[in-house]
């Protein structure tokens, strides 16, 4: 394998494995503060110790999601050089704005969550789980912000090597960008809030301080409705600025060879890449226009027609079923959100949920899903971009450094074992502080 | 000029990331090796767990505002150091860790474990850095195509030298740092460490300026060509010896001041010897990467400024909030490792 290859194996791996902590992490955080909040308001003790017991969760999820986030942030100058050096002017200001921003916000009051129970008071206890959920979202807006702009680039010119920024509005503040921070902020309160759901079910299995988790289940479970229902509006809308603003990716997500008017929304398609055909197609018919377009009508180009007009070679276009299926399971599981969204309520407002173990168990093993529906999302976001790294303007081979093979060889087998390592301690030390006791 | 205000800028952060990490970085070297009391590891970890984090953030904005200031210096530097760089993230991963996993192991074993684990990854962060420093300022192989630098390459003699004379100031850092966190026998035991390790980093101290004087590598052209600048290190000497003067006067809080200011005043050497380089190139003063060279345009510059100067004004805020909150001797109440 080539340097490309590696390196893009190697942020790949990364950036799948750092996702996982914040997506825990930005949900918890506002549990948190919901479950503070509620100890103020209703001067009930419970609530200060359901929002102790997922501190401590969350802080372990939140030293992994901090120490990989260092090595994505390392690894753009490491093994993406020439990317980082054209575009360091646009790219490289949301990262320092997250940093000086997010980063000391989130690090200096969890510390005040952490260790000044006895040092603060009650009030401030709670107006610090605030500041750590801000960090969280300021965090994720400017990061947002910065993969967002390699999505739909705007705002800049072009002078001989280098990438000039010529309006920052436009870059950091447009629909896109918020309707971005919104769709994966949702993903992640729906993540942080299945995982509380999954504990709180779990001892609500085992008979272990019942009363107290059944405090601590309610507001997980308004938040998990709330972000699933606005989840699919957020996700739709995401998708209508794929089809205005990067058409190669729509036609890639879709499968969509020819241009069609009236396009069909395949459901399944054997994909057969290398005659660019697909062998069998199940569609909606004109589904994918109106979800396009919001018009049953509206013509929707073909990757034939689109690598013709961006002059790309087929062999450049990356693996079509992969971004495809990943595409549908992720739209998927979003439904599942829903309908699990659904069951909640009725079996909630029934009273019946504390009857119904197998819905209990279901929840139990809910949590990695918003995961893997992250992941997938994820793969379609990026994949799906390619050829390119910036869309339209830098091809990703182009970004790579002048490094050699054996180093990054080296530094990938490093990163898989330690990635390894962390993700067992990870599981264990969470695991334990779950099987505990609320004090 | 914008150029150059973000030289300064760039400067403020990496004094307060070399200040207020260097005692976090000191203190978790020397934690395996002052105490076998469980009791006295834990008044250690409490004292510097509960604002590292805080205190690592300000090297991750500087290499963050670093990329988009000045991305040629951030791509060059990154991939020509691949190796030396990349021991650095993993180093940065094993400590982030460490110090959570630690507090919530349970056997004697582990404990022991990560105890180990934070004092390696410690001192190799604070040997990896000062060795870059090093590298950057004696000036590095650069051409037209950047520079390729190997781990063996980066750790020559007067990188090993950098690192010694960083090493052992940082350790009397945190001592000073962990007097005002301690009491009775501990404390003790921190002074006459401290004792030993300011005669040590006198010591290399003076070596370090002899070699770096002879050495060749124009550390202190700067200097000669207005050397008014060198009250700076003067200064700083000043500030070392001040420091051991409230040592022994047991006014802990003026004596860590002074080792703040020296090592603030050390990394201040670094930037006057620099400037106007962020890199020099050791083959063509053509190829050294200034700040004029290597800025990215006005409206970035302008915008990075105006929300680095807000970043800075609410971060003093907060660290004088946490510091207040946190303030004096560490009490069995606080302890949470």
């Amino acid at each position: 394998m080539d340097v490309l290859t590696l390196s893009r194996w190697q942020f790949g791996i990364t950036a799948a494995f750092h996702f996982i902590f914040p997506s825990f992490t930005i949900g918890l955080s506002l549990l948190i503060f919901i479950y503070f909040l509620l100890y103020l308001l209703k001067k009930d003790e419970v609530y200060r110790k359901i929002g102790n017991f997922f501190v401590k969760i969350f802080a372990i999820a939140f030293a992994v999601g901090v120490a990989t986030g260092v090595v994505m942030e390392f690894q753009f100058g490491t093994n993406w050089a020439v990317f980082s050096e054209k575009a360091g002017g646009i790219f490289g200001g949301p990262l320092a704005f997250e940093a000086i921003l997010a980063f000391f916000l989130e690090s200096t009051f969890l510390a005040i969550l952490v260790f000044g129970e006895k040092r603060v008071s009650p009030l401030m206890r709670t107006v610090s789980a605030f500041l750590v959920m801000l960090g969280t979202l300021i965090s994720g807006f400017w990061i947002l912000t910065a993969l967002n702009w390699m999505q739909i680039p705007t705002g800049f010119r072009v002078e001989g090597d280098k990438i000039i920024l010529t309006d920052f509005w436009a870059i950091s503040f447009n629909t896109p960008n918020l309707i971005r921070f919104l769709h994966t902020i949702l993903s992640c309160f729906i993540a942080g809030s299945a995982l509380a759901l999954g504990i709180s079910a779990y001892k609500i299995l085992r008979k272990k301080q019942e009363d107290i988790f059944t405090k601590a289940f309610a507001p997980a479970m308004w938040v998990f409705i709330i972000s699933s229902v606005l989840q699919i509006l957020a996700g739709t809308l995401s998708g209508e600025y794929v089809a205005k603003h990067q058409p190669l990716k729509l036609a890639i997500m879709e499968a969509l060879w020819e241009t069609k008017t009236s396009a069909p929304e395949p459901i399944i398609a054997f994909i057969d890449q290398e005659n660019m055909t697909n062998v069998v197609e199940i569609g909606i018919p004109g589904l994918l226009s109106f979800l396009a377009y919001r018009d049953i009508n509206a013509t929707v180009k073909g990757m034939k027609d689109l690598i013709e007009e961006y002059n790309l070679k087929k062999e450049e276009l990356p693996s079509v079923p992969l971004v495809f299926w990943s595409f549908r399971g992720m739209v998927g599981l979003g439904f599942l959100f829903v309908l699990i969204s659904i069951l909640l309520i009725v079996l909630y407002y029934g009273r019946k949920l504390s009857q119904s173990k197998w819905f209990l168990w279901l929840l139990v093993f809910t949590p990695p899903l918003p995961i893997i529906a992250n992941w997938l999302g994820w793969i379609v976001t990026e994949v799906g971009r390619q050829p390119w790294v910036i869309y339209g303007l830098i091809k990703t081979r182009e970004g790579v450094s002048r490094i050699t093979t054996p180093e990054v060889a080296f530094t990938l087998f490093f990163f898989i074992s330690i990635y390894a390592i962390l993700l067992i301690l990870w599981l264990f030390l969470t695991f334990r502080e779950i099987s505990k006791d609320v004090k | 000029m914008l150029a150059e205000i973000w030289f300064f800028v760039l400067g403020i952060f990496l004094i307060m990331y070399v200040i207020l990490d260097g005692f976090d970085l000191g203190g978790a070297t020397i934690l395996p090796f002052i105490s076998d009391k469980e009791s006295d590891k834990k008044i250690i970890l409490n004292a510097i767990g509960r604002v590292w984090d805080g205190n690592e953030v300000w090297l991750i904005a500087f290499g963050a505002f670093l990329f988009g200031v000045f991305p040629p210096v951030y791509a060059k530097f990154f991939s020509g150091a691949y190796i030396p760089v990349m021991l650095l993230a993993f180093v940065l991963i094993f400590r982030a860790v460490s110090f959570e996993f630690r507090s919530k192991v349970e056997s004697e074993t582990w404990k022991k474990i990560f105890d180990y684990l934070l004092a390696f990854s410690s001192l190799l962060i604070i040997v990896v850095l000062s060795a870059a420093g090093a590298n950057v300022l004696k000036g590095l192989p650069i051409g037209p195509e950047g520079f390729r630098l190997s781990l063996i390459e980066a750790l020559n003699p007067f990188a090993i030298l950098t690192a010694l004379t960083v090493t052992s100031l940082l350790i009397l850092h945190s001592l000073l740092y962990l007097a005002n966190k301690t009491e009775g026998e501990l404390l003790n035991k921190i002074i006459s460490w401290s004792k030993f390790f300011w005669i040590l980093t006198l010591i290399l101290v003076v070596i370090w300026g002899i070699v770096s004087a002879v050495s060749g590598f124009g550390i202190y052209s700067n200097f000669i060509k207005y050397p008014i600048l060198f009250i700076e290190p003067i200064l700083t000497t000043v500030f070392l010896i001040l420091a051991l003067v409230y040592l022994n006067k047991e006014n802990f809080k003026l004596s860590f001041l002074f080792s703040s200011l020296t090592v603030g005043g050390s990394i201040l050497f670094f930037g006057i010897s620099m400037f106007p380089n962020l890199l020099k190139s050791s083959l063509s003063e053509n190829y050294n990467l200034t700040v004029y060279n290597s800025a990215s345009g006005e409206l970035t510059l302008t915008i990075a400024l105006v929300v680095a100067l807000i970043g800075i004004v609410l971060v003093s805020i907060y660290n004088i909030y946490v510091y207040k909150t946190f303030a004096g001797k560490i009490k069995e109440e606080d302890l949470h490792y």
